[in-house]
């Protein structure tokens, strides 16, 4: 599934938001049957955790659904779960690199991991980058989102995530040997 | 589309994994999360609502004490003389003597239980003057746990409700994964410049790198209280200090006012440089929100982060890690 597609179910899903705009079982639901597998995929990508991904994306999910009833709006559901999934597996895996230090006090420095042999060009350069700029790269060309979208999720400027995007995208041409 | 981002769509594509949908499973551990958050949520809110009516009404109390006797009769025939206004002494606050051997477990008027393992931090606390802030392993009768057993706490010294004695407020238990899976209070800066000092304690620490939280003490309708500083999810801030050669962590005050800044640096793949991605927060706000309106803990809030590169080749400095350009001092050094 192409970022083009994945952002046609992002699209169907805020549809569906806009002829309910609460939050309840079927948009649930159809977010679980719709974008949930693409975002546990982007977060994995930025974080390397596939577990924490799919932890921290649920989570985010039953926050949203959780403040809906509250009265919240939210605007994008889509959006929203990614920026607390980003920020949860980041809290998250920071703990866990954490204990994973504190276990390994015998001396031997153990971070950043290196990349496993069998990871993609792709992977190994991305986990390079930057925590923003990986975001960002993942958001642009996995998720598909435009740079409005991008600066919405991640909460800063548009202008701030243009600079990142390029910079990643002027790092990542480094690493994988490719014309700009 | 230029070459690099067709190679990037293609590649993530295919190096993304995505999980098959699963919507019933997965539709019950999201519902299952959501009515636990509920359920906190309630917890939470009877809580605050029973704190405000038992400040409000203990404060009602306390002015009807105070003032119910002020009223001058109206058939008193002479007015009492002018009397010099009192003076009233700073509150000298107990400080705690900490044993040089840290397994020996004391008794500490005001905790509920012996404790020992005790670090010990000097600061403005509380905005009235130098006070104490410690923490302590709970013991029990058989004695000092092992290191990293039992629980952890962070008390600090304030002033009791009369403002002439010491008291002591109390929060945890503190999550700890230091070396010797011992907590200990290590700096007091001053991050939103505000004259009180927050209380830094060291809970992670690895070979190189270590993470401490933040706490302040804080009025609330009951007296004092010592509290979190949170992250915008909630959870109490972790900041990460110290690193390698390859990966560095640092903060500084050096940004705007009430704000700090988290740095992380990354050797990047040929040696030659760092890449440093830089998160400003600002600390603002008030524990007291509003008119009787109590937020459990301050908010630490994100700025716009910026990155930059610092090439090993040039002089140009890495940003500056030192929480005391918060203000405060490091009575408490990492151990090596």
């Amino acid at each position: 599934m192409g970022p083009f597609v994945r952002r046609e179910v992002v699209e169907r899903t805020l549809m569906s938001r806009d002829v309910a705009p609460s939050i309840d079982e079927t948009t649930i639901r159809a977010f679980l049957s719709g974008p949930f597998p693409g975002i546990v995929a982007a977060v994995t990508l930025v974080e390397g955790s596939r577990a924490a991904a799919e932890d921290s994306v649920a989570e985010a999910l039953a926050r949203a659904w959780e403040r809906a009833e509250h009265g919240e709006q939210i605007e994008s559901l889509p959006a929203w779960v990614t920026r607390v999934a980003l920020n949860l597996s980041k809290s998250r895996l920071r703990r866990m690199r954490a204990e994973a230090k504190a276990r390994d006090r015998a001396g031997a420095t153990t971070y950043p991991a290196p990349p496993p042999e069998d990871r993609l060009d792709v992977e190994r350069a991305l986990a390079t980058l930057p925590r923003r700029q990986r975001q960002a790269t993942v958001l642009r060309y996995y998720l598909g989102f435009d740079i409005a979208e991008i600066a919405v999720a991640l909460g800063v400027f548009e202008g701030t995530i243009k600079t990142t995007l390029h910079r990643a995208r002027h790092a990542m041409a480094a690493a994988l040997g490719e014309e700009e | 589309m230029p070459p690099i981002d067709e190679r990037l769509q293609r590649d993530l594509d295919r190096a993304a994994r995505p999980s098959a949908p699963d919507s019933g499973a997965r539709f019950e551990d999201v519902e299952r999360r959501r009515a636990r958050r509920t359920l906190t949520r309630k917890v939470q809110t009877a809580a605050l609502v029973t704190v405000v009516l038992v400040g409000t009404a203990a404060g009602f109390l306390a002015l009807l004490r105070n003032f119910s006797g002020a009223e001058t009769p109206a058939t008193r025939a002479t007015t009492s003389p002018p009397t010099a206004t009192a003076t009233r002494s700073p509150v000298v606050l107990q400080e705690i003597v900490l044993p040089d051997d840290p397994t020996k477990v004391i008794s500490v008027d005001g905790l509920g239980s012996p404790v020992c393992r005790g670090s010990e931090i000097q600061g403005n606390f509380f905005g009235g003057g130098t006070t104490y802030a410690y923490v302590f392993t709970e013991a029990s009768g058989a004695g000092c746990p092992p290191a990293g057993g039992g629980l952890q706490v962070l008390v600090v010294v304030v002033p009791d409700a009369t403002g002439h004695s010491s008291s002591l407020v109390v929060t945890g238990p503190l999550d700890c994964h230091t070396a010797d899976g011992v907590c200990y209070v290590w700096a007091d800066p001053d991050i939103d410049g505000d004259g009180k000092n927050e209380i830094a304690v060291v809970t992670t620490q690895g070979a190189s790198t270590m993470f401490f939280q933040l706490y302040e003490v804080v009025t609330t309708p009951n007296g004092w209280a010592v509290s979190p500083i949170v992250a915008p999810d909630g959870a109490p801030v972790s900041v990460a200090e110290g690193g390698s050669v390859t990966h560095q962590d640092g903060v500084n005050c050096s940004g705007p006012s009430n704000s700090f800044i988290e740095w992380s640096a990354s050797l990047n793949a040929d040696q030659t440089k760092y890449l440093i991605h830089s998160q400003p927060y600002r600390l603002d706000g008030d524990y007291e929100s509003g008119p009787g309106v109590f937020t459990t803990s301050r908010v630490l809030q994100p700025l716009t982060p910026s990155d930059s590169t610092v090439d090993l080749n040039t002089d140009r400095p890495m940003p500056a890690d030192d929480i005391t350009s918060c203000g405060g001092s490091i009575p408490n050094p990492p151990s090596p």
